[in-house]
């Protein structure tokens, strides 16, 4: 069944059908949640508050592309929660776990043993870059760079212009080729390294 | 709204990275990538800054996804209908009636101010005074015309007192001519002359005969001005009733708050998806 029509019978309230939609597009959501917010237990619940409020708010979809309706309120979702940390803030139990656990999480196509820890030590690294930036960069590079969002698309989910989407994603990519230079340089593979201004890559 | 202030601070570094930037992303209009390749082809440094910004992004591309910890399917027990969203179906149509009630209420704001229906606030209390003192100083000198003829060795003082007294239009004119004639010598601000005794009482009889004969058109202005609330002497009402004008106002007024304030609801709604 095409999803137009599992939208159509969804917003006449089969919430069978609204489930085939999430089990199609949950990881997406949880996976751009937990980039946003940095926190697995937080992306969590906001993936859930996603669902709930995608549903029950499935009148004012107006056709047009469901994913990116679909992201445009989880990412609404991450801003609340994002506004609601900054008057409360708290740290979550799963920062201060170890981090190798996360390892258990992580999809990866079959590598070998060595190829699959370097690249979960680089996204781990990439992980701890992004959330240094500040929310409005990390969100549009997460969007963009990430989840290979257009220009245009970030700028309808987030609600902001085409010049600032392109000012806020090259201030977030300087920034983390910064961040990545400093503290992940050795991890990346040779071809990949990023060299200092005013020298060729490798 | 304001994306464009808050990015007035950009320096020529952050643009050049993104011209890198859209570039990288075939977001970049023709011209300016072709301006961008031939920069490319002669400055290394600006290559090597985009092969960075390539190899960044590939990584970030090639980040694994994590797996979901559970299923966030929906419980069909807990969770009803979805709701109808009214105001977010009326979207559209309210920017549309919020817009048109916006416009209208300019314009006939801008038809009240043109009439001088503001700044007839605060004078529209003493409109009708002011109005006198322009009668009377109109008459004024047309009396002491009148008077220098009659008695020109008198006429300057006199014009001045008839002046007083035929400033007050119809009523307390007519009640008693010869006190008026004496009484109001200080009131008019705007008469010249100094204020005088009437030595003739038939002077003062002259001027209440003058002040009878040109009440009927002083009055009529002066009830125009201080009923309308405007500040246009004369009877050139003219389009829409003047005293309609500020009933539709309010009433546009409240249409377009009403309006706006669905719109605000409405816009608030939709932005949670």
């Amino acid at each position: 069944m095409s999803e137009e029509s599992l939208v159509q019978q969804a917003q006449k309230g089969d919430i069978v059908a609204f489930n085939h939609l999430v089990v199609q597009h949950q990881e997406m959501v949880f996976n751009v949640a937990y980039r946003i917010m940095g926190d697995p237990a937080v992306a969590e619940d906001v993936t859930q508050e996603t669902f709930i409020t995608a549903y029950q708010s499935l009148g004012g979809f107006r056709g047009g592309s469901f994913k990116s309706w679909l992201i445009r309120v989880a990412t609404n979702r991450c801003y609340d929660e994002l506004r609601r940390r900054k008057r409360r803030p708290q740290t979550s139990l799963d920062e201060i776990t170890d981090e190798n656990e996360s390892f258990a999480f992580l999809r990866s196509p079959a590598d070998g043993p060595e190829t699959h820890r370097q690249r979960v030590e680089l996204t781990l690294v990439i992980e701890r870059c992004l959330q240094g930036l500040p929310d409005d960069q990390r969100i549009v590079a997460v969007l963009g760079d990430v989840e290979g969002y257009d220009y245009q698309e970030i700028a309808t989910i987030t609600r902001v212009s085409l010049g600032t989407v392109k000012s806020r994603l090259s201030r977030a990519r300087a920034k983390l080729r910064d961040c990545l230079q400093q503290t992940g340089g050795e991890l990346l593979p040779p071809a990949y390294r990023l060299e200092t201004r005013g020298h060729q890559a490798k | 709204m304001f994306d464009f202030w808050r990015n007035r601070g950009s320096t020529a570094e952050e643009k050049r990275l993104a011209a890198l930037g859209a570039y990288l992303d075939n977001a970049l209009p023709a011209g300016e990538r072709e301006r961008l390749e031939a920069q490319l082809t002669q400055d290394a440094e600006l290559h090597t800054e985009l092969e960075h910004m390539r190899v960044l992004r590939a990584q970030m591309q090639a980040m694994p996804r994590r797996r979901v910890p559970r299923s966030f399917a929906l419980d069909p027990a807990l969770y009803s209908r979805p709701k109808p969203q009214p105001l977010l179906q009326a979207y559209p149509f309210l920017r549309a009636a919020t817009a048109l009630s916006a416009l209208l209420l300019i314009f006939t704001l801008a038809l009240g101010a043109f009439r001088g229906q503001f700044i007839g606030g605060a004078a529209a209390n003493s409109a009708a005074p002011q109005a006198m003192m322009v009668a009377a100083v109109e008459e004024a000198a047309s009396a002491a015309e009148m008077v220098q003829e009659l008695a020109p060795d008198e006429a300057i003082e006199g014009a001045g007192t008839n002046a007083g007294a035929r400033k007050s239009p119809s009523a307390e004119a007519t009640e008693d001519p010869e006190f008026q004639g004496s009484e109001m010598l200080a009131t008019p601000a705007g008469v010249s002359g100094t204020p005088a005794t009437i030595e003739e009482p038939a002077m003062g009889v002259f001027a209440a005969e003058q002040a009878q004969l040109s009440s009927g058109a002083a009055d009529e202005d002066i009830v125009a001005i201080s009923g309308e609330g405007v500040l246009a002497v004369g009877s050139d009402a003219g389009g829409v009733a003047p005293s309609l004008l500020p009933a539709i106002q309010i009433g546009l007024g409240v249409v377009f708050l009403l309006f706006f304030i669905l719109l605000l609801a409405a816009w608030r709604r939709s932005r949670l998806f």
